[in-house]
């Protein structure tokens, strides 16, 4: 009876996780969670617990047992229950309040990242020649022989991301490219509670992820409105502004002087890579 | 002041799961191959590969991971089955610490990671001290009594006369099916510690102002040791965590070396999977045995990095 249960736990337990995989996988969910790198190797373990869900629930009847006789392994149906059910429960409890997004407090505790020193990506050398822009950087072009970017001339090239603004900030052939021009900018609102905040400024965040979740970091650029905007912490809006790049503390610090604010839907992927 | 602990339990739950789906297939993975180990791998074999000196043969096991590469979250299920097959203790104990540390993928990131910051000095320098720092422990290690380090169940694995766990024998059919049984228990065991530690990890990478540990960048001692908690507390894949760990632009290389080379080693949820196998007293004395090595060795390693007169690669 003993093996019959825990033969049948073993398979619950096995199944449920690889639904959860496969079904995160294949709904395009598993990217709220991994880096696109990571997300196959995921899938592929789904894939596989549940072919081992299915092992085990034809497996002969003495390799189960000879299984649960294993030093360390649950003996009694209690204890098989309770491993079971830490197996599971935390599993569902947290899929189901999970958001797929982080909250202002998140952001708070991580701290923004408004350089390119603080990108957590291999950083481009700001004083390199030619420059070999990462492939984690999206929308920006790389600049032509003459060291200039148009994205004008560049139909084909995705629009600029928050990140860029950062990569701008430090690369004076990319900033060329952007400055004095109008781009349109997806993000997530944060209120502007420390420097010149003057009422009419906040920040647009994007999260930016290395290999899963967790390490996400808030990549930020401060927005100059004309009005103070009426938002939601971490509301995603839209936002079509004119970079421009003045020198805060010694630095140069991105700055996007907005023409207009509007609240948006998320984008397909909710952080940057 | 900012308030140090703000926690939200949906940005717990989607932290959590991450760090469950990202390790997750390493595990599968590392189990699987405890399973294959255990009913294929002939009792000894390890044994006659490496060398018959004691010290020698700590020394090659802490290159072993370069030939057979594992992460840090597969690591455990596969030296437990390793010692049931008859390698000695001190030379599981090395595998496991430098495996994920001394191995080409981990080489790899580290030297694209830390481009424009000394990449192949520093890729180079965490290999080597990581393979170090995982051999001394093997030393000590093969000084003290296996009773001492293993907790009993896993003692009582190892003493079975025949080296295996459910029994090498038999038509390979039958063997399959007990391969895919014990990679199956030992997936389940494993996965409970790994999902309390990827929580412990979850509240801290969420809940806690990460902001607390920005004065401390200013000693090498004290940036070095926080830098080194830090790792313990993120719980990242030796694969990826150098891009992580070139971003502390605020901190010292050599307490980067520290983040690099004691996360893969400790990290919460690899204390709540050492603790699977290993005895408690042991592994706070390990815990503790790492921590003092590697901050000692890595703030000296100052003149290693940072040598005033050699041109830097």
């Amino acid at each position: 009876m003993n093996v019959m249960i825990h033969r049948f736990l073993t398979v619950g337990v096995l199944a449920t996780w690889a639904t959860v995989l496969c079904y995160l996988s294949f709904s395009g969910r598993l990217s709220s969670y991994l880096h696109p790198t990571f997300q196959p190797l995921a899938t592929a373990c789904g894939i596989a617990l549940g072919i081992l869900a299915i092992l085990v629930l034809f497996s002969p009847r003495e390799v189960m047992a000879g299984a649960g006789c294993e030093p360390g392994a649950p003996r009694s149906t209690i204890s098989t229950l309770a491993f079971a059910f830490v197996l599971v429960i935390p599993l569902l409890v947290t899929l189901a309040f999970s958001k797929g997004e982080f909250s202002a407090s998140t952001v708070l505790n991580r701290g923004y990242v408004e350089s390119l020193e603080n990108v957590v990506a291999p950083v481009v050398e700001p004083a390199a020649e030619s420059v070999p822009r990462d492939e984690t950087v999206v929308g920006a072009p790389l600049p032509g022989e003459n060291g200039e970017v148009d994205y004008g001339l560049v139909e084909e090239m995705p629009p600029p991301e928050i990140i860029d603004l950062l990569y701008a900030a430090q690369l004076p052939e990319m900033r060329d490219g952007l400055e004095g021009e109008e781009f349109e900018f997806i993000g997530q609102y944060m209120p502007l509670t420390d420097g010149p905040s003057q009422g009419n400024r906040f920040r647009l965040v994007r999260m930016m992820v290395v290999c899963c979740a967790a390490d996400a970091q808030p990549v930020a650029v401060t927005v100059e409105a004309n009005q103070s905007p009426k938002f939601a912490e971490m509301s995603w809006i839209k936002v079509r502004g004119i970079p421009s790049f003045p020198m805060v503390d010694g630095q140069t610090r991105p700055l996007l002087k907005a023409t207009s604010v509007e609240k948006t839907d998320p984008p397909e992927d909710v952080f940057l890579y | 002041m900012d308030e140090v602990f703000r926690f939200s339990f949906p940005d717990f739950s989607l932290s959590f799961l991450s760090i469950l789906f990202e390790g997750l297939p390493f595990l599968l993975l590392g189990t699987l191959l405890s399973g294959l180990i255990d009913q294929f791998l002939p009792a000894r074999m390890m044994t006659r590969l490496l060398p018959r000196n004691a010290y020698a043969g700590i020394a090659v096991s802490g290159m072993l991971g370069a030939v057979f590469p594992m992460c840090e979250c597969g690591v455990v299920p596969v030296i437990r089955r390793l010692m049931a097959k008859g390698l000695p203790v001190s030379n599981a104990i090395t595998y496991m610490l430098a495996a994920p540390i001394v191995n080409p993928i981990v080489a790899l990131s580290t030297y694209a990671a830390f481009q424009g910051q000394q990449p192949l000095r520093v890729t180079i320098v965490r290999l080597a001290l990581g393979w170090l720092v995982a051999v001394i422990v093997g030393c000590v290690v093969h000084r003290l009594s296996t009773g001492a380090i293993l907790r009993k169940a896993v003692v009582a694995e190892i003493m079975q006369p025949s080296g295996t766990t459910t029994g090498a024998s038999g038509v390979i059919a039958m063997r399959l099916w007990r391969a895919m049984a014990v990679a199956v228990g030992d997936f389940l065991n494993m996965t409970i510690y790994f999902i309390l530690g990827a929580a412990a990890a979850a509240v801290f990478n969420t809940a806690v102002n990460q902001s607390v540990i920005d004065p401390l960048a200013s000693s090498d001692w004290l940036a070095t040791a926080s830098l080194m908690g830090l790792a313990a507390i993120l719980c990242l894949c030796s694969t990826s965590d150098a891009f992580v760990a070139a971003t502390f632009t605020s901190f010292p290389l050599v307490a980067k070396l520290g983040f690099l080379v004691f996360g893969p080693m400790v990290d919460i949820k690899l204390l709540f999977m050492y603790s699977s196998v290993f005895r408690p007293k042991f592994l706070v004395g390990l815990v503790v045995a790492l921590f003092v090595v590697i901050l000692l060795i890595c703030v000296r390693l100052d003149v290693v990095l940072n040598p005033p007169l050699l041109p830097l690669p």
